[in-house]
């Protein structure tokens, strides 16, 4: 801290009084705080005592005793679950903020822990039977009610992912699973699917404003999920005379995406607009330009076109800025 | 000596220092209004998320350049020779001052960019030249290598103060030091580890006497970064597994026999108390690189230990260190309940909390993936520096 400068924006008028004498009581605490070191400890004592339990899961799925193993983990699991529980605010439509330091880390534990024992019941005793869909999609529902009802941005993340994984599962036949064998056609239309479902999801939470904050997370997985289907689509169908109609579907995104972006003052999403639309146009370009040949043509085409693209980001960024 | 205009570099500095205020709600809204209108900054900053986007368009504007220069130069066969790579360096380096200078990039992606290539480029061109056959054969190369790498990495640092080359400058003046000590040194194999003790440890001194002293902040990221880099290096070159592993590798001896490491008590020893005496000293000094360096060392340490002695299996190791980290983070918190000897658990400077909600989301869902692969915190080891790197970059 410059003190000159400090005392010069006090005496000139700038900082009033009690700022002046707030800023002053700061220095004098001189208070260290170790929160971003304990959270950093919480995640990882939380990541190695899943991991582990898992891995002694895994290890031990056909021996005796695991019994216990489980009784274990079902024991964390009510735990957390009873703190949280009892500490949780009630569900309200808005963020609500997390009553301590701890109660965001030990859902996390809990739902791991519940993730565990789901995966180990349906390993041993096969509760879902052969229903693969039933075992992702029964997780999958808790978590979703888990994130919205104590607001809890990373397990909505998880169901988020359950939830392609469990779309994936259910459209590829479970013949063609065990053989690891992706129909990809069948995929890629699922997972545009999934993917424009989830902008979907991002939109209606904004419209109807349930848990706007969640938006985010919605649109990050939509756009990566949509944007690589529809690229990978047009690459599926190469070969037919229509193939171009993907890459305009991925125009007509990024033009949606764009102007949400503007709206609602995202850069991360006006960048990734603009990256998967610039990807789509030299899909074409290079379309063109190899039956051609000419090598020092395509190099053109990307020295100005990336030069081109800078100076619209410059552009974008300003108006982004002012608007 | 720094190309950018240092009164707006002075008042970035300001700028942060009351947000800092600000954030920690010590000052009004219109009070930061008013001081950053007082500091004008000029410089063209678009944001980390657009820097990134401007870093690969740079990128790929810069690549194809050279494809397509070279190219055209191809039937000259100019393009074989060292001269090239450098003309083609000093050309981006050009471009580059020019640019930095007329459009007042500052952390704009475009100039972060060019930096790198034309840093590249030189140091590869004069590598070239200094050593026109057999690439990394003899020991004299690796030498070169590193002395161009940390003459090309200083000059970019002094010039453009960018956190990542000063990493990148401090670790090749130790591989310097390190690959000139066991050629020519006394005893160079057996002796290295402590050469590069005292080497590190002198440097860690010197870079914190020079943060005191410098009247200027434009270097201090640059000073935190080789501070954080001279720890780890410090712990490493007495880190038993490593100088195991070096002394294997030095002495030409396969992998795979048992050698005898000298001095194996001073070692271990080195190996499991040198990340406390970071965190101790850390929490004396209230000093943040050191506290968060040991953090991560600890964890190389209890790593390194496992390696050599399989007291248990990996998952109850796992369990136990988990149960043992939640128990000692609850302590903690119990105890530092009202803040004590100066210290808190309480997020007294909360910065943009939108945002870190939504990158510990994304956090999460990538590392919890699959409860049951290798995911633990001994992971960690292979990525030590980069771990204290990103704390830095945090301060």
């Amino acid at each position: 801290m410059d003190q000159h400068l400090l005392n010069k924006l006090h005496t000139e008028g700038t900082l009033s009084d009690e700022s002046f004498a707030k800023i002053k009581q700061r220095e004098t605490d001189g208070l260290y705080s170790v929160h971003w070191e304990l959270k950093t400890l919480l995640y990882l004592g939380i990541l190695a005592l899943t991991t582990g339990l898992g891995i002694t899961i895994y290890k031990n799925i056909d021996t005796i005793g695991h019994q216990a193993i489980l009784v274990f983990i079902a024991l964390i699991v009510i735990a957390c679950f009873i703190y949280c529980f009892k500490r949780k605010l009630p569900f309200s439509k808005t963020k609500v903020q997390s009553p301590d330091t701890f109660f965001d880390y030990l859902l996390l534990l809990g739902t791991l822990c519940f993730l565990i024992f789901i995966g180990y019941l349906q390993f041993e005793y096969k509760v879902f039977g052969d229903r693969y869909g039933m075992a992702t999609f029964i997780p999958m529902l808790v978590l979703f009610y888990i994130a919205y009802d104590f607001d809890h941005i990373g397990i909505l993340n998880m169901a988020i992912a359950n939830l392609g994984l469990w779309l994936g599962i259910s459209v590829t036949p479970k013949k063609l699973l065990k053989l690891f064998d992706f129909d990809s056609q069948t995929l890629t239309y699922t997972y545009l699917g999934f993917g424009l479902l989830l902008l979907a999801f991002g939109w209606a939470t904004k419209h109807f404003d349930i848990k706007k904050h969640f938006k985010f997370s919605y649109q990050h997985y939509g756009v990566h999920v949509s944007f690589i289907a529809m690229l990978s689509g047009y690459t599926v169908h190469y070969d037919n005379g229509f193939a171009w109609l993907w890459l305009m579907g991925v125009f007509a995104l990024g033009y949606v995406i764009y102007r949400d972006a503007m709206e609602h003052h995202s850069f991360y999403f006006l960048l990734l607009t603009v990256l998967y639309s610039y990807i789509a146009l030299s899909c074409l370009v290079m379309r063109g330009l190899m039956s051609s040949g000419a090598i020092e043509l395509i190099m053109m085409y990307f020295i100005t076109s990336s030069i081109g693209l800078v100076s619209l980001l410059i552009y974008l960024n300003k108006k982004l800025k002012a608007a | 000596m720094i190309i950018y205009n240092k009164t707006w570099l002075n008042n970035l500095a300001v700028h942060h220092q009351y947000e800092t205020q600000h954030n920690a709600g010590c000052i009004t809204n219109d009070e930061l209004k008013t001081i950053k209108e007082q500091h004008p900054i000029g410089f063209y900053t678009p944001g980390i998320i657009i820097r990134v986007g401007m870093f690969i368009l740079t990128c790929i504007t810069t690549l194809f350049s050279f494809g397509l220069l070279s190219l055209m130069m191809s039937t000259t066969h100019i393009v074989e020779h060292f001269g090239w790579a450098l003309f083609l360096g000093v050309v981006t380096a050009a471009i580059l001052e020019i640019i930095t200078k007329e459009k007042n990039y500052y952390q704009a992606g475009i100039n972060d960019a060019l930096m790198w290539m034309a840093a590249i480029f030189i140091a590869g061109a004069l590598w070239w030249m200094l050593e026109p056959q057999g690439y990394g054969n003899g020991h004299a190369d690796k030498i070169l290598v590193s002395f161009v790498i940390l003459a090309v990495s200083l000059v970019a640092v002094l010039r453009y103060a960018d956190m990542l080359m000063a990493a990148i400058s401090t670790l090749a003046f130790f591989a310097f030091i390190f690959f000139l000590w066991t050629r020519f040194g006394f005893m160079g194999i057996a002796t290295i580890p402590f050469i590069l003790m005292i080497v590190t440890g002198l440097g860690y001194t010197l870079l914190s006497s020079i943060k005191q002293k410098i009247k200027v902040t434009y270097y201090n990221n640059c000073i935190i970064m080789a501070q954080v880099v001279s720890l780890v290096i410090l712990y490493a070159a007495g880190n038993y597994f490593i100088t195991d592993r070096a002394n294997h590798v030095l002495n030409n001896i396969p992998q795979t026999t048992k050698l005898a490491v000298m001095w194996a008590p001073f070692f271990w020893a080195w190996t499991m108390l040198v990340p406390l005496v970071y965190i101790g000293l850390g929490i004396r000094n209230k000093n943040v690189i050191s506290l968060r360096v040991g953090l991560v060392l600890m964890a190389a340490g209890i790593y390194t230990f496992r390696t050599y002695y399989h007291i248990m299996s990996i998952e109850l190791a796992l369990i136990i260190a988990g149960v043992a980290l939640l128990a000692l983070v609850y302590l903690i918190v119990r105890y530092l309940k009202t803040p004590k000897h100066g210290f808190t658990y309480a997020d007294i400077d909360n910065g943009d909390k939108a945002n870190n909600i939504n990158i510990e989301g994304l956090i999460t869902v990538a590392t919890f993936k699959q409860p049951h692969t290798h995911t633990g915190p001994e992971n960690k080891f292979g990525g030590g520096d980069f771990g204290g790197s990103g704390s830095g970059g945090k301060f």
